[in-house]
């Protein structure tokens, strides 16, 4: 197939839809006080970017996501390090954690409120449990399931144990730890907005909340398609980081399993 | 390439594990005995009102909701997901055409959808199953669609040589080949749901244990909100292990399943 062709298939859809949407409220198939066209949410999206409205609700989202997710990053993969490594702190901690894993990270929300209130603090500590979650798992995952021979081989050339641990453990654990960032960052960005609908005083859940029950329709889509957007970006720059870095590793992608939180 | 050995779970005999589980529950017990903080009541008070709250009013009150909303959604998930996902690994067009689609939604945080589901369905059990289901949906279609990619060609093939015809191939080469991955979506998507359906009680309901675990928060009602956060966790393992059964069941012919039961 001719590559234009490719392109035009590629797009066809998204416009499509757009399309779909728009001549089906304007015709008034679907309510459009309900379903608003898109040239109107367009509108609306770009009046409220003008009045840094939701730009300001769109950082407050970002910083509670971000700062959750670098925390959750520097407690768990030197965390799942330590339980994929040490057999004993493995068995240890085995069954505590499987007690607390199948408990949904949004379910923490109301303990979070009654211990730090609904300001920041508590989104970006809730962002932060949330995220750990999966980063744990897949680096010890990874971790434990690194080839005992190339670590034997290290150890016989000299390597000191931090060295074997730098230059063999985690490398090879790295296309785990690359899966386990990925769904952390979707997890931290899901958990974050459902916090901010459930208390927020502000963010993007906040404000999309906010204008559906002020009756500001086309507000609330352009809302919901810029969280759309977000998630998207967020989640394409993590998986050019994540195809740069481990360029070296053939068939990375394909390895690393999913686990979710 | 050596297969990727699965870490202990919690069936395997651990006693170091069930010590360390204990210490934490008997700290939790001692501390809060000591700090006597309404916000950290004992464990011995917890289990109590766990057995009083989950008695048969609260549970056709808040759990059997729960549990049709998410199981509704879940299943329409699946149809659609498996249904979708089988005719875009088919047609390579089709999986083209709306490929950026899929990765839009799917990147779309499911909480962003509840006001939309509310707005357009309204405050009852409809706009929870479709947010449940829109966001169970991703994992099941693109695992589907991936696992009839992936089908070995040659087998296509082989089966073609010896005469089967296109509905045979399909039905005893392609889903038999296609069924690991998809019940790897399967499960991913269990999970999902089964958080969606917390949000979407959270955010927009009045029954149902998102609902239930709020609301004892916002009444101060401290025991109550934790016997309700472990509820939570109870059903989330619990769905799992029925999950597995199943998987087991279905995938027993499989080698790779073997890893999957206790």
């Amino acid at each position: 197939m001719r590559p234009e062709r490719r392109g035009f298939d590629r797009w066809a859809s998204v416009v499509g839809a757009v399309l779909v949407w728009e001549a089906v409220s304007q015709i008034g198939i679907l309510h459009p006080a309900f379903f608003p066209p898109p040239s109107r949410v367009l509108v609306a999206l770009v009046l409220e970017l003008r009045t840094g409205e939701i730009p300001k609700h769109a950082w407050v989202t970002l910083t509670a996501y971000a700062r959750g997710l670098v925390l959750a990053l520097a407690v768990g993969i030197p965390w799942g390090v330590l339980l994929g490594r040490v057999r004993s702190l493995r068995r240890a901690s085995a069954v505590l954690i499987e007690m607390l894993r199948p408990i949904p990270s949004v379910a923490i929300i109301p303990v979070a409120i009654l211990l730090l209130g609904i300001g920041e603090e508590m989104r970006f500590a809730v962002a932060c449990y949330a995220a750990v979650w999966p980063l744990l798992f897949n680096t010890t995952y990874g971790v434990y399931n690194t080839d005992p021979v190339l670590v034997d081989t290290a150890r016989i050339f000299g390597f000191a144990p931090w060295e074997v641990l730098l230059r063999v453990v985690v490398p090879s654990a790295l296309p785990f730890i690359a899966t386990g960032v990925r769904v952390s960052s979707a997890v931290a960005l899901i958990v974050t907005v459902t916090a901010e609908m459930v208390a927020g005083t502000g963010g993007l859940g906040f404000y999309v909340k906010a204008t559906e029950l002020g009756g500001r329709i086309p507000e609330m889509y352009g809302g919901i398609l810029l969280l759309g957007t977000l998630g998207y970006l967020l989640n394409h720059l993590l998986r050019a980081a994540e195809g740069r870095a481990l360029r070296w590793y053939r068939g990375a992608m394909g390895r690393a399993e999913e686990v979710g939180g | 390439m050596r297969t990727p050995r699965r870490l202990p779970g919690i069936r395997s005999a651990n006693w170091m594990g069930w010590l360390v589980f204990l210490g934490f529950v008997g700290a939790w017990e001692i501390l809060s005995r000591r700090s006597g903080s309404l916000y950290f009541p004992t464990v011995t008070r917890i289990v109590e009102t766990f057995a009083a709250v989950w008695q048969l009013p609260n549970l056709s009150a808040h759990v059997v909701p729960s549990l049709v909303r998410m199981g509704e959604g879940y299943g329409l998930a699946a149809l659609t997901g498996t249904v979708l996902g089988i005719a875009m690994g088919h047609w390579r067009r089709l999986d083209r055409f709306l490929e950026p689609l899929v990765e839009f939604l799917r990147a779309t945080p499911p909480p962003a959808l509840i006001p939309f589901a509310l707005l357009t369905m309204g405050i009852g059990d409809a706009s929870k199953v479709f947010v449940i289901a829109f966001s169970s949906l991703w994992p099941i279609l693109l695992n589907a669609r991936d696992g009839v990619r992936n089908v070995d060609q040659a087998m296509i093939e082989t089966a073609r040589m010896f005469g089967l015809k296109a509905r045979e191939v399909a039905m005893r080469v392609v889903a038999p080949a296609t069924m690991p991955q998809l019940f790897a979506g399967l499960r991913t998507s269990l999970g999902v749901a089964f958080i969606t359906m917390v949000i979407a009680e959270m955010v927009g309901s009045t029954n149902g244990l998102g609902y239930f675990i709020l609301n004892a928060q916002r009444l101060f009602a401290v025991p109550e909100m934790y016997a309700g956060i472990f509820l939570l966790g109870l059903l989330g393992y619990l769905v799992n292990v029925a999950f597995e059964r199943v998987e087991g069941r279905v995938l027993s012919w499989h080698r790779g399943s073997r890893a999957v039961q206790p």
